[in-house]
């Protein structure tokens, strides 16, 4: 959107850079704050230090400025609540990243250059956990390991994540707090999958307030693909909130729907979905997108099992 | 003709119509009360000037609680508003507060000509839910941006908020704080340009929109008053004579929903209930609509008018009636049902589009998310109904979370844009909103739960994913384990994996 908007400031610029002298001009003014998206104010200052033709120098200089403020920002921020963000999910093949960035407000965890932020800071937890990861994973569960912002650097740049971080900050002009870098490897033979709600994608990560992420083992295909399947469980995951696996139910759930009367005692009494909300149990819960069955039941009549799951919320432990 | 007396004295499930005469004594009481009040007893709501609703969105370094505060302090003077202080708004009881108005701060004040509800939210979502509950609408926006920052990447969100909370083109000014430290013109006139092309990309006036430079902090310590109190008037002056006053409500066609219907033999059928708006006279002729399948209106005259025992010759809005209806049946009217002048323009509907807010557990709602195609028990006004829900643009929503749905009731009712409802489970309330469109009513083909099926399978396979899977799994699996392979969507799905 804004390239086309730049080629045609950038051409007025440079014809008028020749005319002007000394005083700033706006053209100046309004290229520089494009190139850069620095504000006007500092945009100034840099061209009343390095003059109209050395954008360059007035570019470096700025950015200079900006890693400066930046630190500065994120120390004087540092200490505000963040309530908001969003948490991101990819994966390659068994391998998958799960990162969690917080800020101070919604409105920010919708902006673009936040989005990018934390996708940037996802695709660099994956590449390196790649590395890390031992070739074979055998047991039942999946392997984690967890990362500190310090130790990682983006592939792009080359530059620290800490320095990502603070200069997106001193950008934002928000408090902003990275609150889980973690990789999970999945068990041998088995899917993994991940889902995230409300549904965002940027960049090939999945991106939003809950993610979630399950090992599948499907012995032969059943009614639907293996990806509609794990994805329908991993909406069921994030829905419902189950805290372990659990074991088989080993009675029919009578959930699904009851009656319930209205107003007027004498109307036919009204139907409504019915779920137990206590069970934390992934198995023996009711299946959020049809509660008249389990989720165990459901899995069964697809011949495919959980293995493992795993399910972030923003803002939780 | 004594109505009531015979409810009250005959009719078992009568005990709220006395509860109804008890409250009118008790307004009785106030009313005298009100007349004798000693100085110091609550002030009463004067309504002479017209009123808005009008917020602050922008980032949260921008000054938004900087300009709020000084706009009180600016119009104390006129006695408009009660100074609030920055401190004060900050940690105002109101920001603190838990529930489902929340999260919102909230503060009225006056200029000389109009009365305005002023809101600020700290979040999107916030601003949503208010304006799903009802809490709190915002039909004006301050945008306010720090001149030493200018926009933020997040201003379009902010922008983005102002449009989907309904606030009109016109309706929108640009206050540029701390205009004390972008003093030259050079970089004022960027600014401005800067943020009218902003506003031009989401559809407001850009080139016509009032740019305000000024400083909410030198109007708070009275210093150079021509970016400080001088700037806040201006800005007064553009909510007072650019913005546009939204369309009251001003209809005074009569609506009044039953509350309870009683057949008294040989006089015919009394609904009761509160006249919701416009008159009512004995003589008019009217029409009964809602809570019936097939929506057929029912044709009436009044032929009683009865408020606590008293004859009434002209009903008005807000007064507890019973309605004699010449000539109806027990069975043609019930609970639920509305009664409107005939020659009205509404037609009862079971489809209708409306914004839905789930509430948390924290705000006494469940724990468990709505999900497509969930059975839910909605009730507005004094009706009730079953209603199947269809999510827009999500596969469920979380409790805190707000989305729009389509609705479709079990039966025809009365429904205006703007009506609230609720969504009940047991005796919890697990959901709120508010309708926004009207939509065909069903066909019979829709209702019939075998074509819903197809047309759901039908939907799903138009889509090339999965978003009712739950449907197709609770009813379609029969569908995909018959044609596996013929299942276009199954594939398309696929692919896109």
């Amino acid at each position: 959107m804004f390239r086309p908007v730049i080629s045609r400031l950038f051409s007025t610029t440079s014809k008028r850079l020749a005319e002007v002298e000394v005083k700033v001009s706006k053209e100046a003014l309004v290229a520089l704050r494009k190139r850069t998206g620095y504000s006007y104010v500092n945009c100034r200052k840099a061209l009343v230090k390095f003059g109209e033709n050395d954008m360059d120098n007035a570019e470096k200089w700025l950015k200079e400025a900006a890693a400066k403020e930046g630190w500065a920002k994120a120390a004087k921020l540092g200490s505000r609540a963040t309530a908001n963000g969003l948490v991101s999910l990819s994966t390659n093949n068994s391998i998958a990243a799960i990162v969690e960035l917080s800020c101070e407000t919604d409105f920010v965890a919708r902006a673009d250059h936040f989005k990018n932020l934390l996708s940037k800071l996802n695709h660099t937890v994956l590449s390196q956990a790649e590395k890390d990861f031992s070739s074979t994973s055998t047991g039942s569960s999946f392997q984690e390991l967890s990362y500190e912002l310090e130790n990682l650097n983006d592939a792009e740049s080359g530059k620290n994540l800490r320095e990502v971080m603070s200069l997106s900050i001193g950008k934002l002009g928000e408090n902003m707090v990275v609150k889980r870098l973690k990789a999970l490897k999945a068990p041998e033979g088995t899917l993994l999958f991940g889902s995230s709600h409300p549904k965002d994608e940027n960049e090939q990560v999945l991106l939003g307030r809950f993610v979630s992420l399950i090992a599948l083992k499907q012995e032969k295909p059943g009614g639907i693909s293996s990806q509609q399947l794990a994805g329908q469980i991993c909406q069921h995951i994030i829905g419902m909130a189950p805290e372990k696996l659990g074991t088989p139910p080993t009675a029919q759930s009578s959930a699904g729907e009851t009656l319930q009367a209205g107003h007027d005692p004498e109307a036919e009494p009204v139907r409504v979905t019915q779920i137990d909300e206590s069970e934390n149990a992934l198995l023996k819960q009711s299946f959020m997108l049809n509660p008249s069955q389990t989720v165990h039941d459901y899995l069964t009549t697809h011949n495919a099992k959980v293995i493992d799951f795993v399910r972030v919320e923003l803002g939780s432990e | 003709m004594q109505i009531f007396n015979y409810l009250c004295r005959n009719v078992p499930g009568s005990l709220k119509t006395l509860s109804l005469c008890e409250r009118q004594m008790q307004q009785v009481a106030l009313q005298q009360s009100r007349h004798l009040a000693v100085p110091g007893g609550k002030a009463v709501f004067k309504r002479d000037k017209p009123h808005l609703n009008v917020g602050t969105i922008g980032h949260v370094d921008h000054g938004k609680t900087t300009l709020t505060s000084a706009i009180t302090k600016v119009l104390s003077a006129t006695k408009g508003a009660k100074y609030r202080k920055y401190e004060d708004i900050d940690n105002a009881p109101e920001e603190k507060t838990r529930g489902i108005t929340i999260n919102a701060f909230h503060l009225e004040y006056e200029t000389a000509t109009r009365h305005y509800a002023h809101i600020d939210c700290p979040g999107h979502a916030d601003y949503i839910k208010n304006m799903i509950t009802g809490a709190a609408q915002m039909e004006g926006a301050i945008l306010v941006v720090a001149a030493n920052d200018g926009p933020m990447p997040q201003t379009k969100e902010h922008l983005l908020l102002a449009k989907q909370v309904g606030v009109p083109p016109d309706n929108i000014v640009v206050f540029m704080n701390k205009a004390d430290e972008a003093t030259d013109v050079e970089t004022r006139e960027l600014l401005e340009m800067d943020v009218r092309e902003l506003l031009n990309s989401f559809g407001y006036p850009g080139d016509t929109c009032p740019v305000i430079f000024g400083s909410a902090l030198c109007a708070l310590e009275d210093k150079q008053p021509e970016i400080g109190v001088e700037a806040i008037k201006q800005l007064l002056d553009v909510l007072d004579n650019k913005f546009v006053l939204p369309e009251r409500k001003t209809n005074e066609e009569a609506m009044f929903a039953a509350e309870h219907v009683y057949s008294i033999v040989g006089r015919g059928t009394v609904i009761t209930g509160k006249l919701e708006r416009g008159v009512l006279k004995r003589g008019d002729k009217i029409e009964v609509i809602g809570a019936t399948k097939d929506g057929k209106p029912v044709e009436s005259t009044i032929s009683g008018l009865e408020s606590f025992r008293k004859t009434v010759d002209r009903a008005e809005p807000g007064d507890q009636l019973g309605v004699l209806l010449r000539g109806l049946g027990p069975k043609d009217v019930k609970r639920g049902c509305v009664l409107l002048p005939k020659g009205h323009k509404h037609v009862a509907t079971d489809a209708v589009k409306a914004q839905l807010y789930v509430l948390k557990e924290s705000e006494e709602g469940g724990k468990t998310p709505i999900a497509n195609y969930f059975s839910e028990h909605v009730f507005s006004l004094t009706w009730d109904s079953g209603a199947l829900v269809k999510i827009v643009g999500k596969d469920f929503i979380m409790p805190g979370e707000s989305a729009e749905v389509e609705l479709q009731l079990n039966q025809r009712m009365f429904i205006e844009p703007q009506q609230r409802f609720t969504i009940r489970k047991g005796s919890k309330t697990i959901g709120t909103g508010v309708f926004t469109e009207l939509l065909k009513p069903l066909s019979d083909q829709e209702k019939d739960p075998k074509s819903r099926k197809k047309l759901m399978k039908a939907e799903m396979e138009r889509l090339g994913f999965n978003p009712y899977g739950e449907l197709a799994e609770k009813r379609l699996k029969p569908d995909f384990s018959n044609s596996p392979k013929d299942n276009p969507a199954a594939k398309a799905f696929e692919e896109k994996q």
